[in-house]
């Protein structure tokens, strides 16, 4: 060890030591230190606690997701997923669940009404809620579907502008089944004017140099398309009623037609529909009198989803869809 | 004949009936909270499992309505404070002379009201949401000078808020201004990719919450993700890729003017 001169023992060998004592205490001092001032669980998983993270970890969420709901409201599940809505959480309108499953879990027969009262869930989303969707933004892809509230409420013939969506519309209850659009079969993709201009061009596209090819019904469908110009809705596009759903940017998948709810949505009679242009029915007392005059079942003709068309198809297609 | 002691009485009456309704609030939420512990599936007790992951996020801007819902689903699963946000939906508008014009209004948590320019004017427009991009080089980790800022086994950017002193260095440093500092605690606070949930095998309230599966969540490693399908598929882009921080969060359909 001792690299000093081996005749003169002293000085030189005990300042080194010293040094090298010091040099020790010191790193000694500094791991110790280091270790003091070090957090628990420090640098267990990197330069970091771990204790940050697991505490992270352990936080519990609020949102349940559609299939804790689907646990008791297997019903109104079963008819959402049908909907268009489908991909529409429940938690998005009815605000998260958490506090309601765990109350309803721990009372099922329920308990103490302060606690119920926190947690009850809204019931019934207010109009400006279906406007976070649905309200038209330039914005917004032209293919999703969207409303001026006022230009559809004049539509309509809707005085109130207060009337809210769900008045005519269910979130849940599906007009167009989605069943029946997985029946459907893949159709070419069919943009309309609008899906890319604000307003419907004049003319016909195949006169733009330069515009790309576009599908349009008449390519297909020449004869129904002339018949139904001639008829009373004719002021419509094919798509409002054969609802077009674009599954991907390259298919998409089209109904074969409407429905009687989709019939009543604009003729049905109601109370806030006192300026409406259009024909207006009370559904019910309607379809009990035509049943009453066919000698028909009431109950069996309110469930015939073409109910609407065994009367009236001829204000849509004439005998060219018939057969 | 004896108001006072009616006084007293309704007070008395008044003042356990506030009392009940102040502590009975978050006893409530206690007593809730203590039931069904099954109602989720508990977090994972094995950490050296996390490393098996690389969380990764996707916004298709194509797809984007700019309804809101996530900006509202974050805030109730986070419980960020009003007026900050974790993620937000910005909207740009481009007019005819190709000037750009963007906005958040209170982060887009409302939706939109108009539109910003008047149809006449306008050339294109198209919604952005915005979160943190979970760098894989971030700026934010890298300045953080007590360790509280760390980057998960499996990618993610996570703030320690017990190491947290609040210095705010981080909330200047994250290019993508994603990060705030909370006044409640005074320590920064940001997205955590909704940490809490992606290990209980549930995906992040945003992209739950989106009704257009606009925002996909998913594992980078493995290839049958919807994330690793769609990044496949598509074209992306990236948010300031030059500034070198490998973000982790891929846009579908960016544009240049989006920053």
């Amino acid at each position: 060890m001792s690299t000093t001169s081996p005749g003169q023992a002293g000085p030189p060998t005990r300042y080194v030591r010293r040094v090298f004592l010091l040099v020790g205490v010191a790193l000694v001092a500094a791991a110790l230190l280091q270790r003091a001032a070090r957090p628990a669980t420090w640098g267990e998983l990197g330069n970091y606690r771990t204790a940050g993270l697991t505490a992270i970890l352990a936080t519990e969420p609020v949102h349940l997701g559609k299939e804790g709901c689907a646990r008791c409201h297997a019903e109104i599940f079963g008819l959402h997923e049908k909907d268009f809505h489908f991909d529409v959480e429940c938690e998005d309108c009815h605000t998260p669940g958490r506090e309601h499953v765990r109350f309803h879990d721990r009372f099922p027969t329920g308990g103490d009404p302060a606690l119920a009262a926190l947690a009850s869930m809204p019931k019934e989303y207010t109009r400006e809620g279906c406007l976070f969707c649905h309200r038209r933004l330039g914005a917004r892809p032209r293919a999703f579907a969207q409303i001026e509230p006022a230009e559809h409420y004049a539509f309509l013939g809707v005085n109130d502008p207060q009337t809210r969506c769900i008045a005519c519309h269910s979130p849940h209850e599906p007009i167009f089944l989605l069943a029946e659009v997985k029946r459907a079969r893949i159709h070419p993709v069919i943009h309309e004017c609008i899906h890319c201009h604000d307003t419907k061009p004049e003319g016909d596209y195949t006169q733009v140099d330069s515009h790309p090819a576009m599908f349009v019904c008449s390519d297909c469908h020449e004869g129904i398309v002339e018949d139904f110009e001639s008829r009373k809705h004719s002021f419509m596009r094919c798509t409002a009623c054969h609802l077009y759903h674009p599954e991907n940017e390259d298919s998409g998948r089209i109904l074969v037609n409407g429905n009687r709810r989709f019939c009543l949505l604009c003729h049905e009679d109601a109370p806030f529909r006192t300026g409406a242009k259009q024909p207006l029915v009370d559904s019910k007392a309607h379809l009990e009198m035509i049943a009453d005059a066919l000698e028909l079942d009431a109950a069996e003709l309110a469930a015939d989803p073409r109910a609407c068309l065994r009367c009236h198809l001829d204000k849509i297609h004439g005998d060219v869809v018939r057969k | 004949m004896r108001p006072t002691n009616e006084d007293d009485l309704s007070r008395r009456r008044f003042l356990r009936i506030t009392l009940a309704g102040v502590g009975g609030v978050p006893a409530a939420t206690l007593f809730l909270s203590t039931q069904s512990k099954d109602l989720f599936p508990p977090p994972p007790t094995d950490l050296d499992d996390l490393g098996r992951f690389e969380w990764g996020f996707l916004v298709d801007t194509t797809r984007c309505i700019g309804c809101g819902s996530c900006v509202r689903a974050c805030q109730k699963e986070n419980g960020v404070p009003d007026g900050y946000y974790r993620t937000w939906v910005e909207r740009y508008e481009v007019d005819k002379d190709g000037e750009v014009h963007v906005d958040s209004p209170d982060g887009a948590i409302a939706s939109f009201q108009t539109d910003l320019l008047p149809r006449e004017t306008r050339n294109k427009a198209f919604f952005v949401p915005k979160l943190c991009n979970h760098c894989r080089s971030s700026a934010c980790t890298q300045v953080c000078p007590v360790g509280a800022t760390f980057d998960t086994p499996d990618g993610v950017v996570l703030i320690d808020k017990d190491r947290c002193v609040g210095c705010g260095y981080c909330v200047q440093a994250c290019p993508y201004g994603c990060r705030y500092i909370d006044e409640r605690t005074g320590t920064a606070d940001k997205c955590t990719l909704c940490y809490h949930r992606l290990h209980r095998g549930m995906t992040t309230a945003c992209a739950e919450a989106c009704p257009r599966e606009a925002r996909i969540c998913g594992d980078l490693r493995a290839p049958k993700s919807r994330l690793r399908q769609v990044l496949r598929e598509r074209r992306y882009g990236l948010l300031k890729p030059d500034l070198g921080t490998r973000p982790k969060c891929y846009y579908v359909g960016l544009d240049p003017e989006v920053v």
